[in-house]
């Protein structure tokens, strides 16, 4: 009896481990659960979703956890702050690290920087894994054609952000993988010719039109590859092909380009995609992913206090500089001479005057599309009502008076185009912001025509654009559906170029292009393209800190802060393959 | 004879135990010189019949008390208190896999007793070791249910140094649910010899845990209660409205503006408002037509928000005002009994301890029941197992590096001129201007009192233990736990903000469940053969498991009523919905042991242990982990019997290896990719609302990597003296971990991953020393003590982190507002402070032209100044490390770090007659903090309108040199509050008395005839008092592992004074 039992157990015992050791080899093979693998994505479907991937890069948001606004697609701190269109805004502590960039004090380590360069590399790396799939997965030669043509596009977009933010920069192309071990790629070679090749690519594979808007089609990968050629100065180069897109140019849905009739049609978000926008990133809302498609670059960047758009957060503020740029004098033309910043012109504005005092707007002549750039006090602010100057301002002594207006949706938008819930603490809009419009084409040819062309020709390109400002259906209006400011804008009489010659000339387009683009994120890198920067940067401090305490001290040295410093991080990880920009350290 | 029957005599009896006083079971109680005897049953009870002559000597004996001799004399009925042995050296210890003796154990095992864990009140035993254990170093936060960081021996690796825990036979990673009440022994694992027999996951040390069983005998009932309060304490040292505004004025004068305010005027002084806020209007006096009450609403339905705001001119101290005396109890009862086929214990808990903040608690019941059949004389089926139900709303700073928006956070920015509510009840807050974007943390907290999270936890196992022949025993065991979570958080519009003020309500709701468990089979042979004793264990293991959750998100529900606010009923167009989870890594294990000794003189050990993972790809899945210790007893040498002063020696070696897998994902060995609505998708056709989708890479796969592996030698040495009334245990180790998995950043020309392959990469190494010291003794025949120190001391050094990569930073970006304090570097313990060394303040403009001077020098440059970006008299002048003349980013270096010099833990008990008085201390010595408060109280500009620390009234001026606070102004340069520097470091040194407990025990008369076994009372006090030169609230910081010690104001530890009660019927 006693001895079954015991004979019993053991047989028990030696049946458990057998059982348990004979099945482990499956039993130490578990498949997760929820992610896709090589096999499924290398498919027609896999790679149309992956180029989807690459263009869902373009709005920044390329990590799924955390709202990326430190990327910034749209170059509001780069191209805007740094380029002297506006303060970073809010209190000097707030976002310190972005403070010492619009300084010119950002450190190598500075996360702005960082996120940027993860950002236009992720981007990067989603064309290669399209292009390097696109030509395996058995799809129609055609359609194969175009994504690979779309995936040279956006690769040559991001590898441009980085040129024009670092210069001298990684070129990645579909060889570089983890696997390959091949990731550590030097900085030694301008990529410019790199780039180019990209958009030449586009532009001759890429159908006129599209099956979504969204979509490049060849006539923005011909913008971008003018874009290119201003950069590098190759006007030659430029001209033709911009006077074709001029003529030819058309939207992927089939829209010749055209200036839009009104100025401020191009920041409101029932104009999304209208004849202007060559090549936009499309932004949403209510689509099932937060706000995280809904600007998220931008959700700093909204007055700030009660009854402002929402509570946060005060950045992007105008400069003074800036608003000061938009008098114009007795014949509606600007003040070339830079005489728009003595105290006799500069605009009247309410630094240092509460909201509860009185406060009287400027009288003189001002350029309209001032009031749809800078958000004043006293003046209609969209259909938020009144600007009421100080109270929606965050630091006034330290960022001066004005708002960011053209990133701001309209109060009547809010659910559709505008979003103040969704990201739980800032706000958020489907407003599509343009990488190119069709404005800023015309102001290319005109600088081309200025440097290798003819001076008629760039006063009727740089007119069209102040035409269409002066449309007095556009002037911002109060209740009383009277121009909220004396507002005087006029073309340049003809023959105004031809008679003060090609240096004036070539400052009334870069003027233009100051006015028209303003908050746009251009303005640094044109600056830097002129060989202006160190001028025009190092005035507008010198001017600026008399009114504001944040760039007190700030000083913009040449030819270091050019180009920005190439992350410490990225530095590191590469080995010593990675060599830091001139200047810094 | 009378005589006769005198010596007829029956003497009953009790036998209790001096530190608890609780009935010790089974002790023998012996006439002394015959053979009458008996022991005492599940109440400590006994009767004995002795010869009655008066001069009868009863001798006590039992396992792990001394044995005691007492007279009878005339005594009927006697009460027995035997003292604690803390030599111990027969007792058994539970090791892994099985018990051993102590005194026969080779390797450094820690072992305590569950009711010396439990003589302080906290809900979680990790929180009650602290100080208890040599080696273990435990940070924990006050906040109820707060986790712990956990650290045997210092860090052996960058992402989870978490230990092991084992609960009756079933490994878990959280003991959060276990009730401290039902634990029976803790034993810690430290050395590689006594761990590695958990192979892969033993890497960070073991903690095993058993719990209450029931022994035969009648019926026991226990009831422990304890009541008691927490006490907030003072919170930050802040200015009052007065100061503030004066200061205000003194920032924006030091930095050449004119002062103005919102709230305090433009005049040559600041005048303090009667109103802070009225509709839009600011900064206001008594009789303003705009503070008409009847213009009031907070009713967003009703139109816009119109709120009326007083000015609490004498100051609301947010601290005191988030915060309360706040009550804790326990309730704990236990029946044990049994016999010789049965055993049984069932415990049910109640433990419910309010948090000082408001609306913060941890409420948990529990139910555990262990039961044991004895169903042959070589069989024995038994289970344990648990039920937890436990609810636990946090501020969620506790142990997870911290953060600056939460309750704590507030109290030292919110302005104090600001009331708590407005006019008519409602909220106050930053909405009115000047006061900047802070929150009112009472409302924040008041508004998450609807919220919900409850965790439903079942944790146990069941096991059969059978006898064989040939001195075999066989063992099987599956157990496992599994858990259900549930959340509801409503997020209210906060109109009395300046932020947030336009969100939306926002409803978010979600549920998890996790299952996991573990099969052990274990055959042991165990015999001894003259002098030779020999043990041999033989084992497998296999465990796995399963979990997902999903979470979903709305917004604008019809009405903010939170009866009616739910996930359908928010507006159909927001919402999101997100699940993950999926099946755990499976492991297989085989594992093998044997001890033998010579005469308990000479003792190897010799353990080997080969686990296989499913998360390793197909030709990595094993790795094999061995160990050997030795051990000499030389108090068992002849030449030792002369030292009787030496009750038993030992000196004791060790070196093994161990694993670790825990940082490698079931998805490491493959590439992956994933469909993102935020990250990947795009709305290609322009519709503003609708995404085509689309997919991205989410990591690359290494099916190379490999097990991590830390290999560790020990050498120790146990002593007991003085006729076993001193015992002394010293263990030095070094623990070098190779092959350490990480997942490094990779340059980005790959494309970021969210999830970066874990790989194997860089070593480091802890060396350290581990004292545990005891004595006890009797200062009269009434009166006795014992006292205990522990003391530990780790170095770690980061020897090698990845190729090309020789640190990385402690958080990914945003966590501080001007970046990571803490560096992971090479040649550096892990968790440094990183940034600026702070050499002092400009004194005088002079001084900064002599430097500046000095820079162009070196530059070359005639415009170089020494600090770029702006230097002025007052400010910090930072350490020009690299010589060069100039303040630049190479002159940043690591400043410090938080690990200790050495920690120690003092107990120390004292017993006179049926009173005793326990205290207990524990220390930090060394190592440093970041206050990173500071950073928003000590600078104006960081957060001008917030409030400002008491430290500013002696900062810098030209008349106030001698100070080390920097000049009070409204500027943001590198040398005022823009980078990381060494102004925000502190010294982390800190005494704690932990606890003081004073006890009476009922000795048995009046007590039996109501049914009363055993009482005890007690009064107690937590955390009495804290020596500390640190300025922030508590210097116990936590964080985690590579990012510790920033301090974004924690919840502290409080005080608590507690009454409570044990009784046994």
């Amino acid at each position: 009896m006693k001895n079954k039992n015991i004979r019993l157990g053991i047989l028990a015992a030696l049946v458990i481990i057998v059982a348990i050791t004979s099945c482990k080899k499956s039993f130490l093979s578990v498949t997760p659960q929820g992610v896709l693998q090589d096999a499924q994505v290398a498919t027609p479907k896999g790679v149309r979703e992956a180029l989807v991937g690459a263009y869902s890069d373009l709005d920044g948001q390329y990590n799924p956890t955390g709202f990326n606004f430190y990327a910034q697609p749209d170059n509001w701190l780069y191209g805007s702050i740094c380029g002297g269109d506006a303060h970073k805004g809010s209190d000097p502590g707030d976002q310190a690290i972005a403070m010492a960039i619009a300084t010119f004090q950002g450190l190598p380590n500075n996360d702005y920087f960082e996120t940027k360069w993860e950002w236009v590399y992720d981007g990067i790396a989603r064309c290669n894994l399209v292009l390097r799939l696109v030509n395996n997965v058995g799809l129609a030669e055609d359609e194969a054609k175009n994504i690979e043509a779309q995936a040279h596009f956006l690769r040559g977009y991001f590898a441009f952000e980085a040129r024009k933010t670092w210069k001298m920069v990684p070129w990645v192309d579909t060889a570089v993988t983890y696997v390959a071990n091949n990731y550590q790629v030097p900085n030694d070679k301008d990529i410019f010719p790199q780039i180019e090749a990209e958009f030449q690519t586009a532009y001759q594979n890429l159908p006129a039109t599209q099956d979504a808007i969204g979509r490049a089609n060849k006539w923005a990968a011909a913008a971008f590859l003018a874009k290119v050629y201003m950069f590098e100065k190759k006007y030659t180069d430029a001209l033709p092909l911009l006077n074709d897109i001029i003529s030819k140019g058309e939207t992927s849905d089939g829209k010749p380009y055209a200036l839009q009739d009104k100025f401020s049609n191009n920041f409101n978000f029932a104009y999304n995609n209208s004849s202007e926008s060559v090549f936009a990133i499309q932004s949403s809302l209510n689509d099932g992913a937060q706000a995280y498609h809904g600007n998220i670059g931008d959700l700093l960047n909204y007055p700030y206090g009660n009854g402002a758009v929402t509570g946060c957060c005060g950045f992007f503020q105008p400069s003074i500089e800036l608003v000061n740029s938009f008098r114009t004098d007795a014949n509606g033309l600007p003040l070339l001479d830079g005489s728009y910043d003595n105290d006799a012109n500069a605009v009247k504005n309410d630094q240092g005057i509460p909201s509860d005092k009185p406060f009287t707007p400027d009288k003189g002549n001002l350029d309209p599309r001032v009031d749809w750039t800078a958000g004043r006090r006293g003046i209609p602010y969209l259909d938020w009502g009144i600007d009421p100057g100080n109270d929606w301002i965050r630091n006034q002594a330290s960022a001066g008076p004005y708002s960011p207006k053209k990133n701001v949706f309209y109060k009547s938008q809010i659910g559709s185009g505008g979003d103040n819930s969704q990201t739980q603490w800032a706000p958020a809009n489907a407003i599509n912001y343009n990488l190119i419009r069709f404005a800023q084409v015309l102001l290319w040819a005109a600088e081309c025509e200025v440097e290798v062309g003819s001076l008629a020709n760039a006063e009727e390109d740089v007119n069209k654009i102040r035409n269409r400002a002066a449309n007095t259906d556009d002037f911002v209006i109060t209740t009383d559906s009277l121009p909220a400011a004396h507002y005087l804008i006029n073309p340049y009489p003809t023959g105004w170029f031809a008679a003060k010659g090609k240096d004036m000339a070539r400052k009334a387009v870069h003027f233009e292009e100051k006015l028209e683009l303003a908050m746009e994120g251009h303005r640094f890198f044109d600056l830097v393209r002129w060989g202006d920067a160190a001028t025009e940067i190092n005035h507008y401090f010198q001017y600026e800190q008399q009114f504001t305490t944040d760039i007190k001290g700030a000083k913009f040295s040449d030819p270091t802060n050019e180009y920005f410093p190439i992350p410490q991080t990225q530095i590191d990880l590469s080995g010593g393959t990675l060599k830091q920009n001139d200047g810094y350290h | 004879m009378s005589q006769v029957v005198m010596a007829q005599k029956t003497i009953t009896g009790k036998v209790i135990g001096n530190s608890d006083h609780q009935p010790i079971i089974g002790a023998t109680v012996q006439l002394k010189g015959e053979s009458t005897g008996t022991a005492t049953n599940a109440q400590g009870a006994f009767s004995l019949t002795i010869p009655g002559n008066g001069n009868e000597i009863l001798e006590v004996s039992s396992i792990g008390f001394q044995t005691q001799d007492v007279a009878v004399k005339d005594q009927s009925s006697i009460t027995i208190t035997l003292q604690s042995n803390t030599s111990t050296l027969n007792e058994l210890v539970v090791t892994g896999y099985t018990t051993e003796k102590e005194k026969n154990l080779t390797g450094s095992i820690s072992s305590v007793k569950g009711a010396d864990l439990t003589t302080i009140p906290m809900g979680n035993a990790e929180k009650q070791l602290q100080g208890k254990v040599s080696g273990v170093s435990i940070t924990t936060s006050g906040e109820p249910g707060g986790g712990s960081a956990v650290r045997i021996r210092g860090f052996g690796s960058f992402t989870s140094n978490n230990p092991l825990y084992v609960v009756d036979g079933v490994p878990t990673t959280d003991i959060s649910n276990i009730d401290p009440n039902d634990i029976a022994t803790l034993s810690v694992l430290k050395d590689a010899s006594t761990a590695s027999v958990y192979g892969a996951r033993a890497f960070a040390g073991v903690i095993l845990i058993t719990t209450k069983h029931g022994t035969p005998g009648k019926l026991s009932v226990h009831y422990d209660v304890s009541y008691g309060n927490q006490y907030p304490g003072n919170g930050f040292d802040l200015m009052n409205p007065t100061q503030t505004a004066q200061w205000t004025w003194t920032a924006m004068k030091n930095a050449g503006e004119t002062p103005k305010h919102d709230q305090y005027g433009d005049g040559a002084e600041p005048v303090l408002p009667d109103y802070i806020l009225a509709g839009k209007k600011y900064g206001l006096m008594e009789g303003d037509p705009a503070t008409d009450p009847d213009l009031y609403n907070i009713d967003p339905d009703k139109g816009p928000i119109y709120q009326i705001v007083k000015a609490n001119k004498a100051g609301t101290n947010w601290y005191k005002a988030v915060t309360r005396v706040a009550p804790i109890q326990s309730h704990n009862l236990g029946l044990s009994g049994g016999d010789d086929h049965s055993r049984y214990n069932f415990q049910l808990n109640y433990y419910n301890q309010q948090g000082v903040v408001l609306e913060t608690y941890l409420k948990r019941y529990t139910a555990r029941a262990n039961t044991e059949f004895t169903i042959h004389d070589r069989v024995k089926i038994g289970e344990n197992i648990q039920v937890a139900l436990k609810d636990n709303p946090t501020i969620g700073n506790g142990d997870a590096g911290g953060n600056e928006g939460n309750a704590i956070g507030w109290t030292y920015r919110e302005n104090p001129l600001i009331p708590v509510h407005d006019i008519m009840g409602g909220w106050a807050g930053t909405a009115a201007a000047g006061f900047n974007n802070p929150q009112n943390p009472v409302a924040d907290q008041d508004r998450t009192k609807n919220n919900e999270g409850r965790t439903t936890d079942i944790f146990g196992n069941v096991y059969a233990d059978i006898i064989l022949p040939y001195s075999l025993t066989f063992h099987s065991s599956f157990g496992g736990d599994y858990s259900n979570y549930y959340y509801k958080n409503f997020t209210y519009l906060q109109y009395e903000n300046k932020e947030n003020n336009p969100t939306s309500n926002y409803v978010k709701e979600g549920a998890n469940y996790a299952s996991s468990w573990v099969w052990t089979n274990t055959l042991t042979f165990d015999r001894q053969l003259g002098d030779n004793h020999l043990k041999v264990l033989l084992g497998e293991e296999s465990l796995g498991g399963y979990g997902r959750n999903v979470d979903v998100s709305g917004y604008n529900p019809f009405s903010a009523d939170p009866d009616y606010a739910t996930i359908s009923t928010t507006q159909s167009s927001g919402r999101t919905a997100t699940d993950g989870g999926g099946p755990y890594s499976t492991t297989y294990s085989l594992f093998a042991q044997a001890n033998y000794n010579y005469k308990d003189r000479y003792l190897l050990s010799g353990t080997i242990r080969r686990d296989g993972a499913a998360v390793f790809g197909p030709d990595k899945k094993y790795g094999v982990f061995p160990a050997v210790a030795a051990a000499w007893r030389i108090s068992g040498e002849n030449f030792m019997q002369e030292a009787t002063w030496v009750n038993d020696l030992k000196l004791r070696g060790s070196y093994g290896e161990m694993g670790n897998s825990t940082p490698v994902s079931l998805t490491n060995q493959y590439n992956t990719f994933m469909v993102s609505p935020e990250a990947s998708s795009y709305d290609l056709g322009g519709t503003s609302n609708t995404l085509d989708e689309g997919l991205r890479a989410n990591s690359y796969g290494v099916p190379e990597t490999h097990w991590e592996t830390n290999k560790t030698l020990d050498f120790g040495v146990d002593a007991t003296l003085f006729n076993s009334s001193f015992n002394v245990t010293v263990d030095w180790y070094r623990r070098t971990t190779s092959g350490l998995l990480y997942a490094p950043q990779v340059e980005a020309t790959i494309g970021f991953l969210n999830n970066y392959p874990v790989i194997n990469v860089g070593s480091m190494q802890n060396t350290g020393l581990d004292v545990q010291l005891n004595k006890h003794g009797d200062i009269s025949s009434d009166w006795h003590y014992d006292i205990g120190v522990t003391f530990s001391t780790y170095k770690n050094v980061i020897n090698k982190i990845a190729d090309n990569v020789d640190y990385f930073y402690g958080n990914s970006y945003g966590s501080t507002r001007i970046g990571s304090f803490t560096i992971n570097e090479v040649g550096h313990p892990m968790s440094s402070f990183y940034g600026y060394k702070v050499a002092g303040l400009w004194q005088s403009q002079q001084e900064i032209d002599a430097a500046d001077a000095g820079a162009q020098k070196e530059s070359g440059d005639p415009d170089a100044t020494f600090q770029p970006g702006g230097e002025n008299p007052g400010e910090f002048r930072y350490v020009d490390i690299d010589k060069d003349g100039m303040i630049t980013a190479n002159d940043r270096a690591v400043l410090g770090d938080p690990n200790p010099d050495f920690t120690y833990g003092i107990s120390a008990g004292l017993t006179f007659k049926n009173f005793d008085l326990r205290l207990e201390f524990y220390g930090v010595s060394g190592g440093q903090l970041v206050n990173y408060t500071k950073w928003f109280t000590d600078f104006y500009s960081s957060f001008p309108g917030n409030a400002i620390s008491t430290r500013v009234l002696n900062s810098w001026t030209p008349d106030n040199t001698h100070t080390n606070v920097p000049i009070f102004e409204d500027v943001s340069t590198a040398s005022t509050n823009l980078y990381q520097n060494s102004y925000y470091m502190e010294s982390g040194s800190y005494f704690r008395c932990r606890n003081a407990q004073l006890a009476y025990t009922f000795t048995q008369g009046s007590l039996t005839k109501a049914g009363i076994q055993n009482l005890r009372i007690y009064v107690q006090a937590i955390n009495p008092f804290t020596v500390t030169k640190y300025d922030g609230l508590d210097p116990a910081i936590s964080g985690l592992d590579g990012n510790m010690g920033v301090d974004y104001g924690t919840y502290p530890m409080v005080k608590q004074m507690i009454v409570g009660a044990n009784i046994t019927f």
